[in-house]
């Protein structure tokens, strides 16, 4: 299978949550198992591979006890992020995700080099930049949530959130247009 | 991005994370802060209390200074919520704080014939202890209706304001006007009006004026005279309208319900006494919460 394809369902199954009660079906940690595959069946030599091979078995093996233990109450219930455990862990997740996606552009920003997709380049570059900043925001302003009054911080985590999936789901599309440049290049 | 970069935003992260935990864990409260209270038996006792938001702690039992003992009642506990912050108790939180309130039973409080002041050792559902300043709390025996006075209405608004207004169904007259908590009129402004006091204003029938605005109006404008410059007796007549205006100080963060206690003789010489219900159930705004630590934390 296409590694890109490959990855592209993996960061799907992450982004898809499907709770049965506390269990979640279709559990982050084989979706990050997924694309440490597909990044081992890639070419090693690319910029940024190391790292992103590292960051995904790391993620996969820390994301295992995510799919038992639900949800953190502070999604379920109002939005006040606490100091409770599962907060933690589940702010580092993410975090941890962010690194990984940094490493991922670095791999899809070389690979693109060396096949001379000038215009997926500059695509993936774009996006790079605009993702990783805002998510970086994100998580810096993310803690105010505790000392900042409710009806501030609702309405922000809101946006917040929106902008989020927006740019994971464009993150996806990215992904399927190098599969697709993939798939035509193996065709010739 | 470059991977320093990236790396130095992450460390901004980081500081953004510590610095908030630490500001938030130099908000928490090491135990409640209670409110003090002036209760004199009239309506439900709540017990007024701030905790830190993610606390669940509630209070079960108060032991009054006179030794009795009385458990909080137990409606509330029918619903638990797993988020403190959305329990039933909840009067107001800010994003550090919660102001919870638990009710007591009025007739058993009669019964024990509670007559507190001062420290109390309270207990809280986690097993925890606290001895803590809760004010006065009394309870009083049952009162008669005296068929005098006709309940014409009553209100009270969130900024402070509340009035209560009788119509009067004999000729009489009016010779004083008690509070069992003076402290409390301290801080709480009060103006008397019936027709023949009615320095200003024009309640009760005598003019337009909604009982509405009479709660937005400014202070200089509503019905009556200050209470401390009212003249004693007050002469009334049959159907006359009688309306005791209160304004609470907005930083005067206390809770209270009692009587104050007008006496007085009808036209065929019987002796009468009427109670004006007072009360205060407190909504903290953050900034009063911030206050109310200031003032009563750590005592």
């Amino acid at each position: 299978m296409n590694p890109f394809h490959r990855i592209f369902g993996g960061l799907l199954l992450v982004l898809i949550d499907i709770h049965l009660g506390q269990i979640e079906i279709l559990a982050d940690f084989i979706g990050y198992f997924l694309v440490l595959s597909a990044l081992n069946g890639m070419e090693g030599n690319l910029k940024g591979m190391k790292g992103a091979r590292t960051t995904a078995l790391i993620i996969s093996l820390i994301a295992i006890p995510q799919a038992f233990i639900g949800q953190p109450t502070g999604t379920t219930e109002g939005v006040s992020i606490g100091l409770d455990l599962p907060t933690i862990y589940h702010q580092s997740l993410g975090l941890l995700k962010l690194v990984l996606t940094f490493y991922l552009f670095q791999v899809f920003i070389d690979w693109a080099k060396k096949k001379q997709e000038e215009d997926l380049q500059e695509r993936a570059r774009k996006l790079f930049r605009f993702y990783l900043t805002a998510h970086i925001l994100y998580y810096a302003l993310l803690p105010f949530s505790m000392n900042l009054p409710e009806n501030t911080v609702i309405p922000l985590f809101i946006i917040g959130i929106a902008v989020m999936i927006i740019l994971e789901i464009v993150f996806l599309v990215l992904i399927r247009a190098f599969r697709n440049e993939q798939q035509k290049l193996e065709l010739y | 991005m470059k991977g320093k970069t990236f790396l130095i935003s992450l460390l901004i992260v980081a500081i953004s994370w510590g610095g908030n935990l630490w500001f938030y864990q130099s908000k928490q409260l090491e135990e409640p802060v209670f409110l003090e209270h002036f209760y004199g038996g009239i309506g439900m006792f709540e017990l007024y209390y701030l905790t830190n938001r993610d606390d669940p702690a509630r209070v079960m039992s108060v032991e009054f200074s006179d030794g009795t003992t009385l458990h909080a009642k137990s409606d509330y506990y029918a619903f638990q919520n797993e988020n403190p912050a959305y329990g039933p108790d909840i009067q107001s939180r800010s994003s550090h704080y919660l102001l919870k309130s638990v009710v007591f039973d009025e007739q058993k409080m009669r019964e024990l014939s509670v007559d507190h002041r001062g420290r109390a050792t309270i207990h809280f559902n986690n097993g925890e202890t606290t001895v803590a300043d809760i004010g006065k709390v009394t309870s009083s025996e049952h009162r008669e209706g005296n068929g005098i006075f006709r309940q014409q209405s009553s209100s009270s608004s969130s900024n402070g304001r509340s009035f209560r207004s009788y119509t009067v169904v004999e000729d009489l007259k009016i010779e004083s006007m008690t509070s069992p908590f003076p402290e409390v009129d301290e801080d709480l402004k009060k103006k008397l009006y019936t027709p023949s006091i009615g320095t200003t204003g024009t309640p009760d029938g005598g003019g337009p004026r909604t009982h509405n605005k009479e709660l937005n109006e400014e202070w200089s404008r509503v019905a009556g005279a200050p209470l401390e410059e009212v003249q004693f007796p007050i002469e009334m007549k049959r159907g006359d309208g009688i309306r005791l205006t209160m304004q609470e100080k907005p930083d005067a963060i206390r809770a209270y319900s009692y009587e104050i206690e007008m006496t007085g003789t009808t036209e065929n010489g019987y002796p009468f006494t009427q109670p004006f219900y007072v009360t205060n159930d407190p909504q903290l705004t953050p900034e009063q919460m911030e206050l109310l630590i200031e003032r009563r934390g750590s005592q």
